[in-house]
């Protein structure tokens, strides 16, 4: 029994394809200091790599308040849905210009409760897969978020915030809020806030790897033979 | 415990408001606050009595400024040395009052703060620049914390309760409770802005919300923080509009169908206006003696100024603004060549 488990395990291990996540732009973990609302609201922050990479997952830190006056008491924080887009610069703030978007929803956003709270609200780690996006060295982006199915839509005070950080390296802007009820104008938060973009690679073993798994797997079937 | 006076309070007065010498203030805070604070308004306020009459008809627009002669040597605000809020800054909303009434207040005046940052109004505050010409950023948000600070302990709860008659040290155990129950961040950058519901009464080195004023800001600090406060109350039961008498909003049918809280946006926007120009009381303001408008801030000089060629809203009320998905009348602010003005340029 032992061994057909462990032959299990070693298969597995064989298989090409787990998957090992690479951080390529750290804007910084959540500084409990500050956060800036996204529902009534997006949000933007910008980042800059220091060599080109593909971004295909993205991490956040958020504030959820269980109550507010915004919410008439109970709030119902996290929508269901995180919308985002990839925006160009313009002088510092997003363009409009989307060069990658989406919607995550339901399952697609694995959120972990951190533990930590401050301002009231209790901080989660928020990631989700977006499409590949090619981001060039040393190009101003926009990670733009929303609490909601689509991005531009405003939805009702609901208690849910993007958490402040102390910002990346490069990064030549703070980022920048926008109300999404009327006709509005990017606004200055004067605040980093907390993301990472990962690179998540489905990594294939080395040929040796491979060659010292098949002999492992040999001389374990050669054994169970012998006992049997 | 140490009290140090050296900022500038100033008041937005329901009505007629002479200034004077500036007139230090002592006055007790809360603990572990430095406070620092000088009332400039003197003791020559001219006043009627409120009426507390329902408010029945009518509004007063287009009142003439103080000085009406557009940007002139006589007739201006002046750079005193001191700082400008010239980084982005943050409104941060503390609701006082009854939950009823801050339900109601809150959609407006989210709308309100969510929009300002950027428009033509705010871009007036762009002239005014810090210490060697440091530009002005007119970008505000409201997009921290906000919280509401019933009298009852209703959630969210808030430090204390402190009961319907407030002081301004109690406006300053608000904040500074805020603060430290971790509910709003301590922020050099942020106006936090007290605002109450009508059955609250506020008073100040001896004077009295609607008798003297209908808002005021001014600073204490903590640690080595400095704090930028202000009180704007909403009016509708203590002083309703009402012709001769002080009043804290121009018309009895406003743009957003709650005359007390669409007041009260026209004071806030006075109020933040002065404190971004003039938080500690040393940068923008006409310390000139002998002037005609000597002891005013920029909001100050277009009190209750609203401009011609208002618009009609669908309910018949007066409007200047549109912003946030609403239409807004809120006072005038002082260009510096061109007096009253909706927006610069």
């Amino acid at each position: 029994m032992k061994t057909r488990n462990l032959l299990v395990s070693l298969t597995l291990l064989a298989v090409p394809g787990y998957l090992s996540a690479t951080i390529v732009y750290n804007n910084g973990s959540f500084n409990s200091v500050d956060a800036d609302e996204i529902s009534a609201y997006q949000v933007g922050e910008d980042f800059n790599l220091a060599s080109s990479a593909t971004v295909n997952e993205i991490t956040f830190w958020s504030l959820e308040q269980a109550s507010n006056i915004a919410c008439g008491g109970a709030c119902s924080g996290y929508s269901g849905s995180i919308s985002w887009a990839i925006e160009s610069d313009s002088s510092g703030v997003p363009s409009g210009t989307i060069l990658d978007s989406g919607t995550a929803t339901g399952g697609a956003v694995t959120r972990v409760n951190t533990g930590s709270s401050y301002l009231g609200g209790t901080v989660f780690s928020d990631t989700f897969s977006i499409t590949n996006f090619p981001a060039l060295a040393g190009i101003n982006y926009w990670l733009v978020l929303h609490n909601g199915a689509t991005l531009s839509a405003p939805t009702t005070f609901d208690g849910f915030y993007w958490a402040t950080s102390n910002g990346g390296s490069p990064d030549p802007y703070t980022g920048q809020s926008m109300f999404l009820t009327g006709t509005n104008a990017w606004q200055d938060t004067g605040n980093e806030h907390a993301f990472e973009l990962l690179n998540v690679a489905a990594s294939t073993p080395e040929p040796g790897t491979i060659a010292l798994i098949g002999a492992g797997l040999v001389g374990l079937a050669a054994m169970r033979r012998r006992r049997s | 415990m140490h009290f140090k006076f050296t900022g500038r309070l100033t008041l937005i007065a329901a009505a007629t408001f002479l200034t004077a010498a500036g007139t230090a203030m002592a006055q007790s805070g809360p603990a572990g606050i430095t406070q620092t604070m000088t009332v400039n308004q003197g003791g020559s306020v001219d006043l009627s009595t409120p009426s507390g009459a329902a408010c029945t008809a009518g509004g007063t627009f287009s009142a003439a400024p103080t000085c009406a002669t557009a940007g002139t040597t006589t007739c201006n605000i002046v750079y005193n040395g001191g700082p400008v809020m010239t980084a982005a800054k943050k409104l941060r909303l503390i609701f006082y009052g009854n939950s009823t009434w801050a339900n109601a207040a809150y959609p407006l005046i989210t709308a309100w703060a969510g929009g300002i940052g950027g428009t033509g109004w705010a871009n007036v505050l762009t002239e005014d620049t810090g210490p060697g010409g440091t530009p002005f950023k007119n970008a505000i948000t409201n997009s921290g914390i906000s919280i509401a600070s019933y009298t009852a302990a209703a959630p969210p709860y808030f430090h204390g309760t402190l009961g319907a008659t407030l002081t301004d040290a109690n406006l300053q155990t608000i904040v500074a409770g805020a603060i430290s129950d971790g509910l709003l961040p301590l922020d050099a950058n942020s106006l936090y802005m007290v605002l109450t519901s009508p059955d609250v009464t506020e008073t100040m080195g001896g004077s009295a919300f609607c008798s003297a004023f209908c808002g005021y800001h001014s600073n204490f600090t903590i640690g080595s923080t400095s704090v930028k406060y202000a009180f704007i109350g909403d009016a509708s039961t203590q002083c309703p509009f009402n012709f001769g008498g002080p009043f804290c909003f121009a018309q009895c049918t406003s743009p957003n169908n709650n005359p007390g809280v669409d007041g009260m946006i026209s004071v806030m926007s006075h109020e933040s206006a002065e404190t971004f120009t003039d938080p500690l009381g040393n940068a923008w303001w006409d310390s000139r003696a002998g002037s005609p408008t000597a002891g005013n801030e920029d909001g100050d000089m277009c009190n209750f100024v609203y401009g011609t060629g208002l618009l009609t809203a669908g309910n018949g009320s007066k409007y200047n603004q549109t912003w946030g998905g609403h239409n807004w009348l809120i006072q005038q602010m002082w260009d510096l060549t061109a007096a009253c003005v909706n927006h610069h340029p």
